[in-house]
């Protein structure tokens, strides 16, 4: 009896050492870029405590209201800027969340409840289309802006590019339909309901987990890309950045990177708020309970 | 009548060719038109105030200058145009670094500078800059500023330091004698070649690349030859022992800044790009030379160096009218005056020959321009010679001159010259 309680004791101490280690490993990178956004030295860049602690990163970053400039160099390129970027990408970013989520649930309930031609062909042409990389279509998708839109260089062709394809990937959303029972639809038709009122005021409201999860997706997606804004914008546009390609530039840009490194912290510091908050805000709904119970007696 | 056409088209296209590279004093007679330029946002205020004096002095409308500015740095414009030169907005005229012109004159996008044009620049301007600029005896930008290279920054109020900085043996031995440490990033192509390429041994010219009939480049360069291997021994031998003993170090620029900072680095190889920031940390202490010499049997070997510069190119693909006023005003933006009036607002290094013996320079030269100017001596075009296979070619030389010992793939001892034949062979085989 005592060997066992001793044995558990040390497989959980070996256990907890390890998650311990893993949470390190995991927080520190975390932890270091905090601690670097309020660095007041770009020397201190390898070191995990900077010696001398200052507010004026953040400052910096809003400089069209607070007025703080970059000290170091005589290259002010990038002044003023990062407040136009965050503002760029919060748009670009929310439209395409609300865009893409619609596409998504509403591709996803057509493909759960309805039974049509090809529907079947449908889902496997997706699956195969999927498989392929979306940087494939990069250079299509530059010239399909510039000579047919003419949104080269407008961030607004961001949101067509992210939310316009956005209904391929349908397939958690549809799975999770296809738990909620059809009974439930029935029972609404024979009340007198449409398909749309079917959508809109039974499915939509015991989706909520979904909806969640599409929302955060949809919404990380646009806000982290790099790759696609890089190139629809193209770096000639400054202003028209997003904090991805702004953030970028401050780590590698020419005569930039060398003394922008505290500013870069504290702009990566602000990039994860707004998913911090809107994932606090969204997370209850992501544990409330599914469909269990909805159509009894 | 198809015949004729095509005749009349050739005549018509020469005839654009010619003016395009007409007289000297065009900027005051052609009849300019809007056009778009891209350059740093740091030279906008030298672009502004030369447009302004010149366009005071015209009285017709149709004379003066209109530009769009728009604020690109001097390393993107060149990939950025590469990728599309014809995107909304696309510059006639366009401030970039020299390394990307070979690559923008393979694709076609830069105009060559012809006649009297070309003549004028070769003879106004520093033969390093000129050369940054000319691919195959052809002049492809007009030369804006030599800043690109690197030389030895250090500290000059450490006590004794001064009096070594002209030998590499001495500096190492002094910073280890004071607990001290040295920087160069020597397992970096950038640096490493600054040892085979002194003009004592292998010399600057050693690498240049070259292009076949099929078009694929490769390097005649022998460094493999007995005074490569000669070299890079010795040097192996100098930095191991003291990169063993921790005096000499290799790293970034913001291990620079840090170095000197905390007070533990007392010389640095880098380049101008490092003066405004050891200038807040060092302030009158800063100071900076030439690279030393090393000595190998009593004979001194100057350390080498890249160099390169910034230049104004003309967009091909833009209609000839915008060509024409693009061309008129980078002539006006790399004369003498545009050149002073650079320096003094941006602190760019002259590199037209007059503007360089002006007293509105020479007068208030900075430290690293002054240095980077007596090293340029010692240089070679980074552009020419480092094409892109060579950098992972300088990175493993560089590195095995700090390893202790010289292996090859398999873990297997090898000779230095075995080694620099290896690698070698790989710059020479055509690709």
């Amino acid at each position: 009896m005592k060997s066992l309680k001793t044995g558990r004791i040390i497989s959980n101490t070996i256990i907890y050492v390890i998650l311990a280690i893993m949470s390190i490993v995991w927080l520190l990178p975390i932890v270091w870029i905090i601690l670097q956004s309020f660095g007041g030295s770009v020397g201190d860049k390898a070191r995990l405590i900077p010696n001398t602690f200052t507010f004026n990163n953040y400052l910096y970053l809003f400089s069209n209201f607070t007025g703080i400039t970059h000290t170091q160099g005589d290259n002010h390129s990038l002044d003023g800027y990062f407040f136009g970027w965050f503002c760029n990408t919060l748009i670009v970013a929310v439209l395409s969340c609300l865009i893409s989520t619609l596409f998504v649930l509403g591709t996803a309930y057509a493909l759960s409840r309805f039974r049509f031609k090809a529907r079947t062909i449908f889902m496997k042409v997706n699956l195969v289309i999927g498989m392929f990389p979306g940087f494939l279509s990069m250079i299509i998708m530059y010239w399909v802006m510039r000579d047919i839109f003419h949104l080269q260089g407008n961030y607004m062709s961001l949101v067509i590019i992210y939310s316009a394809g956005a209904g391929g990937g349908y397939y958690i959303a549809k799975g999770f339909f296809d738990t909620i029972s059809k009974n439930i639809d029935e029972a609404a038709m024979i009340d007198g309901a449409s398909k749309s009122q079917i959508f809109w005021q039974i499915i939509l409201p015991l989706a909520k987990p979904i909806i969640v999860y599409t929302v955060l997706t949809s919404f990380m997606g646009p806000w982290g890309d790099y790759i696609t804004s890089s190139y629809i914008i193209g770096l000639q546009n400054t202003k028209n950045w997003t904090v991805a390609i702004g953030l970028y530039q401050f780590t590698t840009g020419q005569d930039i990177a060398i003394s922008y490194y505290t500013q870069f912290a504290a702009g990566a510091v602000c990039v994860g708020l707004p998913i911090t908050l809107l994932f606090f805000a969204l997370q209850k709904y992501y544990v409330s309970g599914v469909t269990g119970g909805a159509v009894k007696g | 009548m198809k015949k004729l056409l095509t005749f009349g088209t050739a005549l018509l296209s020469t005839l654009a060719l010619v003016a395009c590279g007409g007289g000297g004093d065009a900027q005051e007679n052609i009849d300019k038109v809007k056009i778009n330029v891209w350059a740093t946002a740091a030279e906008q205020q030298v672009i502004d105030a030369v447009i302004e004096d010149f366009n005071r002095k015209q009285t017709e409308e149709s004379k003066k200058f209109k530009i769009e500015f728009t604020a690109v740095a001097e390393g993107d414009t060149g990939t950025t145009l590469a990728k599309d030169p014809t995107v909304d907005g696309a510059p006639a005229l366009f401030l970039c670094a020299d390394d990307h012109i070979p690559n923008l004159q393979s694709l076609n996008i830069v105009s060559e500078i012809k006649g009297a044009r070309k003549d004028k620049i070769v003879a106004e301007n520093a033969k390093i800059a000129v050369d940054s600029a000319t691919i195959d005896g052809k002049l492809y930008g007009y030369p804006v500023t030599a800043d690109n290279g690197y030389f030895l920054w250090y500290n000059k109020g450490f006590e004794g330091l001064e009096s070594k900085i002209g030998s590499l043996e001495d500096l190492l031995k002094f910073a280890k004698d004071n607990g001290k440490q040295v920087l160069m990033d020597v397992p970096n192509g950038f640096y490493a070649n600054s040892f085979i390429m002194s003009p004592e041994a292998n010399g600057p010219e050693s690498l240049l690349w070259k292009r076949n009939d099929e078009d694929k480049v490769y390097y005649e360069t022998n460094w493999d030859n007995e005074k490569g291997v000669e070299v890079s021994e010795y040097i192996a031998e100098l930095l191991t022992e003291y990169t063993n003993s921790g005096t000499l170090i290799t790293g970034d620029n913001a291990k620079i800044t840090a170095g000197f900072e905390n007070e533990t680095l007392i010389a640095a190889v880098s380049g101008t790009w490092m003066e405004s920031s050891l200038s807040g940390i060092l302030a009158e202490d800063l100071a900076a030379d030439k690279l030393p010499t090393f000595t190998i049997d009593g004979k001194a070997y100057q350390m080498a160096s890249f160099n390169g510069s910034k230049l104004y190119a003309l967009n091909k693909t833009r209609p000839v009218e915008e060509q024409k006023t693009a061309a008129a005003l980078a002539e006006l933006l790399t004369a003498k005056e545009a050149q002073l009036i650079r320096f003094e607002k941006r602190q760019a290094l002259p590199c037209n020959n007059e503007a360089a013996n002006d007293p509105r320079y020479t007068e208030h030269k900075t430290i690293g321009g002054a240095a980077l100017l007596k090293q340029s001596a010692y240089g070679c075009v980074q552009a020419k010679v480092a094409e892109g296979r060579y950098w992972d070619v300088g990175a493993a030389i560089g590195q095995a001159y700090i390893d202790s010992q010289l292996k090859d793939g398999d873990g297997n001892p090898m000779t230095w010259a075995q080694f620099l034949t290896a690698q070698m062979d790989i710059l020479r085989a055509a690709r």
